[in-house]
């Protein structure tokens, strides 16, 4: 049984045996993740490793087939609403709704969250400038292509002020100036204490972000730690690419396809 | 294709339960057992083509070639409402058929072949060619080969019409505000269709007195039937009647009736390869849509609800208000008692409607379609959110705010249309016995407090992915969920009239049904909430499927 206390929580995220199966498929086999307060985590891992699948079960979208979840020390199973008022999540669809406008999107967040109008209102324009929205604050979601959509995600999951960010993907599709601005934001962020939970195939990205690492590979975890510590335990390579390759065994040799 | 979807949703798989595969399986079967179903009907109009082809070769029949002549009618009809009912024929496969190295006349023809799956057109086919075969065994053979060319034309007529109104279609959805308004227009037009041919035919009272036989056949025919009678030889469904018939009796009188269907088919084929190319050069959507904040009305909290209930119901409002099935779910029970009206002024209606209170029964007529209007949101009211149900399971909303927020969200949608109906049947025929009036809101609410529990298990049920820009299949909730949601409205409906019948017709005391029913309405409110316990506890182990729906 996992013990914390809430004040001096040494783990934002932190899970055991945490498993989930789909009929006889077992996307995520068992993992054990500790994600320090205060650290930026990069969750990497090849796709259908189970990194979504592992996300979805941390931010309550689906119930582990077996094993405990403690984020922000609280039980997922018994504390739901409580932790989402202190997570933020950027999940793999976005989850908007297509019929609203950007504004009302963040308007929807805030009412929920229960934030009052007069902190609201300075939160959303600071934010809908930050990702370059607010010429689109009126426009139907419908009509956003798939970067603004992004940027409307992160958006919704800033708004609240969270303790916590699972971001799936944040980078993905979203132009350099953005992404800079995000990546600075996410500094600061952790500057002030909060954790950020970020799955990314942009190796250069969680490399340049993260103070820590998590690799997933056939839903388990084969290493996790600061990135010196994993690099330490994968014969001294340097660069994160090789790193990863290595370790979820991804080496094959080249192609050859002569005819294209 | 379809029978490997069946036996596929019927597999176990691991992200999809039991519950969930029924539920796909109750979906899918319905166009399997159309299909089936079209087999032993196919060969039914192959046997009355064969007997309307010998009936003109021998001069005994005419019944048959009459069948023929309104079933072409009503192919044709359906040809144009075709598209609209099946949007998902062929707008995003042209975008991915551009990237082949394919001519454009082959994809037009490709696209204008397909029509021939249409069901109405796909059931023409043996009528077409069973009436030369019945000519051959009359031994009319001239009048044989004339039939067949006349069926041919009139199918290239109908595929060519299916193709052009298919494009046009998606050139005026191509500017998405456009898009909205002409789906809106056609979502109210559809309903209506039915109700139209009253509109041809003569009245059966004048000043609500009865018309006698002798009376009515005196009467002059309506407008609208006068210009059908006007514009009917130019049809080619009567075109190819006058063909087959009058090319029998001297082939020379079937030149002009096969030259005009020649060249309509020939016309509407140039028109519809013309659009199709349009729409192949820029096959892409235009335009954004912009919403207004109504005065901050969206950012309000709903008296008697919390935040985030009240976020839910506002979404759900705005998510009827701009969709174009949304739209209809308002527009129709304001549009259809005004018909009815309508009917009722020109004698088509009867007793019921003419009577003392026909205001009355219009604004009770008006207020319950605006809630069967609903069926298609509330029957799915998760999966209508789509990628927005996720964003809601994301944030700290407790089922029972969902649930609330859902049940007033779509009362308010309901609400709106049922006291707009109210008013204009009050001041269209105003009378009637006030207390009964004042019973109507309260009837109407305690069968909305019953219906609403059962809506949210039948959206947890029975999720499915819809379009709510389609006014067709694509945009309705589960067939399942439709019928049982039309089940339970009208077992909700039951108790209220009961009351109101025991009050006026068994007591002999109409002012007393307002009290009757306001008693009713309260205990409905109580089984409501009772109801919603087990609801509850059903979403919340329905949510990991139905954040997949979108």
């Amino acid at each position: 049984m996992l013990t914390y206390n809430c004040l001096l929580m040494e783990f934002a995220v932190e899970t055991r045996g945490l498993a989930r199966t789909f009929g006889a498929k077992r996307a995520v086999d068992g993992i054990d993740l500790r994600v320090a307060t205060g650290s930026f985590y990069g969750f990497l891992g090849p796709n259908g490793a189970g990194k979504s699948t592992t996300i979805k079960c941390l931010t309550g979208l689906l119930r582990p087939s077996a094993g405990e979840i403690r984020i922000l020390g609280l039980d997922p199973a018994t504390s739901a609403v409580e932790i989402k008022r202190r997570v933020g999540v950027v999940p793999e669809d976005l989850a908007l709704f297509d019929r609203l406008t950007a504004a009302e999107t963040l308007s929807f967040i805030a009412q929920v969250h229960g934030i009052p109008a007069e902190t609201f209102k300075p939160r959303s324009t600071d934010l809908l400038s930050l990702m370059d929205l607010t010429d689109a604050a009126t426009t139907l979601v419908a009509d956003f292509s798939h970067g603004m959509r992004k940027k409307l995600s992160l958006a919704a999951a800033l708004l609240p002020a969270p303790r916590l960010l699972f971001l799936d993907e944040p980078f993905e599709g979203i132009d350099a100036v953005a992404s800079r601005q995000i990546k600075d934001l996410l500094q600061s962020f952790i500057a002030r204490g909060g954790t950020v939970f970020l799955t990314s195939h942009i190796l250069e990205i969680v490399e340049r972000l993260s103070t820590h690492i998590g690799v997933i590979a056939s839903g388990k975890i084969v290493a996790q730690g600061t990135i010196d510590e994993v690099r330490g335990g994968a014969h001294g390579r340097n660069s994160l690419e090789e790193l990863f390759i290595e370790l979820v065994g991804g080496e094959r040799p080249a192609a050859d396809i002569n005819w294209l | 294709m379809r029978w490997r979807v069946l036996v596929n949703s019927l597999e176990r798989t691991g992200s999809r339960d039991t519950l969930e595969r029924f539920s796909v399986a109750l979906e899918k079967l319905g166009p399997i057992v159309a299909i089936v179903l079209m087999v032993p009907s196919g060969i039914a109009l192959f046997v009355i083509g064969i007997t309307a082809g010998f009936g003109v070769a021998t001069g005994s029949w005419i019944l048959p070639m009459e069948l023929i002549r309104f079933f072409l009618l009503l192919g044709l009809a359906l040809t144009v409402f075709g598209p609209i009912i099946l949007p998902t024929r062929d707008s995003s496969n042209v975008v991915r058929l551009l990237l082949l190295p394919i001519p454009r006349v082959a994809l037009y023809v490709s696209q204008a072949t397909a029509a021939l799956a249409d069901p109405w057109i796909a059931l023409m086919v043996p009528l077409l060619v069973g009436v030369p075969i019945g000519l051959a065994i009359g031994l009319q053979f001239a009048t044989a080969i004339l039939a067949l060319i006349a069926g041919a034309a009139f199918l290239l007529f109908v595929v060519g019409l299916t193709s052009l109104a298919s494009s046009t279609l998606h050139l005026l959805l191509r500017d998405r505000r456009r898009g909205d308004i002409v789906m809106f227009v056609l979502v109210l037009i559809l309903p209506m269709i039915g109700i139209i041919p009253q509109f041809f035919f003569k009245p059966d009272r004048v000043e609500g007195r009865r018309l006698t036989h002798a009376e009515r056949n005196a009467l002059p025919p309506t407008p609208l039937a006068s210009a059908a009678m006007r514009i009917a030889p130019y049809v080619p469904s009567e075109a190819y009647r006058h063909a087959v018939v009058e090319g029998h009796s001297r082939a020379t009188h079937a030149v002009v009736p096969l030259a005009s269907l020649g060249l309509a088919a020939f016309l509407v084929q140039a028109l519809g390869f013309a659009a199709f190319v349009r729409l192949l050069d820029m096959p892409v959507s235009l335009g954004t849509r912009r919403a207004g904040a109504l005065g901050g009305l969206w950012d309000r909290v709903i008296p008697g609800l919390s935040p985030g209930a009240s976020a839910v119901a506002f979404t759900q409002l705005r998510l009827a208000l701009r969709t174009p099935r949304g739209r209809a779910t308002i527009g129709t029970p304001i549009v259809m008692p005004l018909l009815m009206a309508g009917l009722a002024y020109k004698g088509r209606f009867p007793p019921l409607l003419l009577a003392g209170g026909a205001g009355l029964a219009l604004a009770t007529f008006g207020s319950f379609i605006a809630i069967l209007a609903l069926i298609p949101l509330a029957m799915n009211q998760f999966a209508i959110d789509k990628a927005g149900f996720t964003r809601q399971m994301l944030t700290p909303l407790s089922i029972s705010d969902l649930l609330v927020g859902k049940a007033v969200g779509n009362a308010l949608i309901a609400a709106g249309p049922a006291i707009v109906c109210v008013i204009l049947s009050g001041l269209i025929v105003p009378g009637g016995n006030p207390a009964l009036w004042i019973a109507l809101p309260l009837a109407v609410a305690s069968t909305y407090l019953l219906v609403a529990p059962a809506a949210a298990a039948l959206s947890a049920i029975f999720p499915k992915t819809v379009d709510l820009n389609s006014i067709g299949n694509n945009g309705n909730a589960h067939q399942a969920a439709g019928l049982l949601g039309m089940l339970s409205f009208l077992a909700s409906m039951v108790p209220s009239a009961l009351l109101a019948v025991l009050a006026i017709k068994i007591l002999n005391r109409p002012n007393l049904t307002p009290a009757f029913i306001l008693v009713w309405c309260a205990v409905a409110f109580g089984i409501s909430r009772v109801l919603f316990i087990p609801v509850r506890r059903l979403v919340a182990n329905r949510v990991e499927t139905l954040a997949q729906y979108y």
